[in-house]
């Protein structure tokens, strides 16, 4: 039986290389490896994994280097410092900090001050696009804009990053959480969620709505992150 | 006397005559000479490689011939096909069409059918044909590829019947629960991973692959055999660190038996040997946007 299976898969891998193999450019080695050790570290990250995660972009930062790219180091480093905003942690910028004299490009200089809610230094137009209606609708300070925002954003790891982003600065309300909380539960990013569903909690108790409150600790006690 | 030879020719002539006409008729009638012929419309990107009365191939039967080709005002080509009625049933509605031009060998269109149930082809549809270019030269690139494929396979085999040994290892780890039970999922997840595996190979055989969408779309064959083999990554990493606690629970005695290092080094050899195959299907993975390092 497995060796029908080796066959099979033999069989399998000739057909998926022979349609590749001719017509696909080559990605460098560095490049694929630390893309999937990046994606890896994300995911890790705000699941919960925190171990795993900081292996993962260990090695990302490894491949990167091999490329002596600092623009790409520092992009690293920052999708570092934005998945601890996401999941309502205090952000890692300070390996940027350390290299961005030696950036020419003023965009990631514009996404720090963007993550690190320094709104004063963000040159809208250098934000990346998606970004842009939202970081609009920050600095007018406008929550329902925020929400539409939110909600239009396409990936979701840029949607928690921005309802992160609103909370640490204190232009929400409970439809940014939950639609935060909404994301990380349909991607099965557990540390975020139980973040969101913290930061939910909390926004409840502020209002005096002890009920519901209870109802979110229930649902995060159900979904302990030990196990 | 000689009205009778008359007689005699004259019948030999008529049966020959009718014999050589029944003879040209059966051939006629085999190549489909008398049958409805229908003509469909096809659409190709490019006109490269296509002739008339290129064949049309179903199962390593021809079924059809290429009979006009033209371009279209919006610059794509199509190809008009003539297939007669009997082989019409060949063709349906989710089949998918593949010019296929080896380096020998006469270039054809090959029909792959895998849903009969698939209402037949109308010829009002214009259904796509794919281009793939010189197999036998993919084949010649790929064959190093094919032989880490099989040591890893091997390697896993290794794995999983050395785990299935109660008498060593399951035993040695006896007392610590969390052990054995990593080891019982890794087991099973063997068998869980096989038939996601069969799963992905299934969907060879409809040959949707050999779509740009099969091959690198978010369910496409690369990205299928690539979670799963992330996935025998993530296994076998957890199982090594089970099985680096697995002394400390049942004494420095177990690794002299030199089982579990073994065992270790046939996990490090397959996770090394699974990675490297990743790299080689990243690589085959056409530059796109998506793979590029960005912030999030």
């Amino acid at each position: 039986m497995m060796t029908g299976r080796i066959s099979k898969v033999i069989i399998f891998s000739a057909a998926v290389l022979i349609l590749t193999g001719c017509f696909s450019k080559a990605v460098p080695d560095w490049q694929s490896t630390g893309f999937s050790h990046l994606e890896s570290f994300k995911k890790e990250f705000l699941s919960g994994d925190d171990e795993r995660a900081s292996r993962s972009f260990e090695k990302a930062i490894v491949e990167i280097k091999k490329s002596g790219r600092v623009d790409i180091l520092a992009k690293a480093y920052l999708t570092r410092c934005a998945v601890a905003v996401a999941a309502l942690e205090k952000g890692e910028c300070g390996e940027y900090l350390q290299i961005r004299d030696l950036l020419q490009d003023r965009k990631e200089d514009t996404y720090y001050a963007f993550i690190t809610g320094n709104r004063g230094k963000v040159d809208e137009r250098l934000l990346p696009e998606g970004y842009r209606p939202f970081f609009h609708a920050l600095t007018v300070g406008s929550v329902a804009d925020i929400n539409k925002a939110l909600e239009a954003m396409e990936s979701p790891l840029s949607r928690v990053i921005a309802a992160g982003l609103s909370i640490k600065q204190g232009i929400f309300d409970e439809t940014t959480i939950i639609m935060a909380i909404d994301t990380a539960s349909y991607q099965g990013w557990k540390k975020t969620l139980v973040r969101y569903l913290e930061a939910l909690k909390a926004l409840y108790e502020r209002n005096g709505e002890k009920a519901r409150a209870e109802r979110v600790q229930e649902r995060i006690n159900a979904m302990s992150l030990k196990k | 006397m000689p009205r009778n030879i008359e007689i005699k020719v004259g019948i030999f002539i008529i049966i020959s005559v009718l014999l050589i006409g029944a003879s040209v008729g059966y051939v006629a009638y085999k190549k489909d000479a008398f049958s409805k012929v229908y003509t469909f419309t096809f659409m190709s990107k490019s006109g490269d490689g296509f002739s008339e009365g290129m064949p049309l191939v179903f199962a390593g039967f021809k079924i059809g011939t290429v009979d006009t080709m033209a371009l279209s005002d919006k610059g794509t080509v199509l190809i008009k096909i003539n297939i007669p009625e009997r082989h019409i049933k060949w063709t349906r509605k989710s089949s998918i069409f593949i010019l296929e031009r080896p380096l020998i060998g006469q270039p054809r269109i090959v029909v792959y059918t895998d849903e009969m149930d698939s209402p037949v082809l109308s010829t009002d549809m214009a259904p796509e044909i794919f281009h793939v270019d010189s197999i036998d030269e993919a084949i010649h690139k790929v064959q190093p590829l094919l032989t880490k494929i099989d040591r890893i396979l091997d390697n896993v085999v290794t794995i999983s019947s050395k785990l299935s040994q109660k008498e060593t290892l399951m035993e040695m780890a006896v007392g610590d629960k969390e052990s054995v039970s990593s080891v019982n999922e890794f087991l099973q997840s063997i068998d869980t991973m096989g038939r996601r595996l069969d799963t992905i190979l299934s969907k060879v055989d409809t040959v949707i692959a050999r779509t740009d969408q099969g091959l690198y779309g978010s369910d496409g064959l690369v990205v299928l055999l690539r979670t799963v083999l992330t996935d025998i990554i993530g296994k076998l990493d957890r199982l090594n660190s089970v099985i680096d606690d697995i002394p400390t629970v049942t004494g420095q005695v177990v690794r002299s038996t030199g089982d579990l290092d073994n065992l270790r080094k046939d996990i490090d050899d397959t996770i090394h040997a699974v990675q490297e195959l990743l790299k080689d299907i990243d690589k085959m993975i056409p530059m796109k946007k998506e793979r590029e390092i960005n912030v999030p």
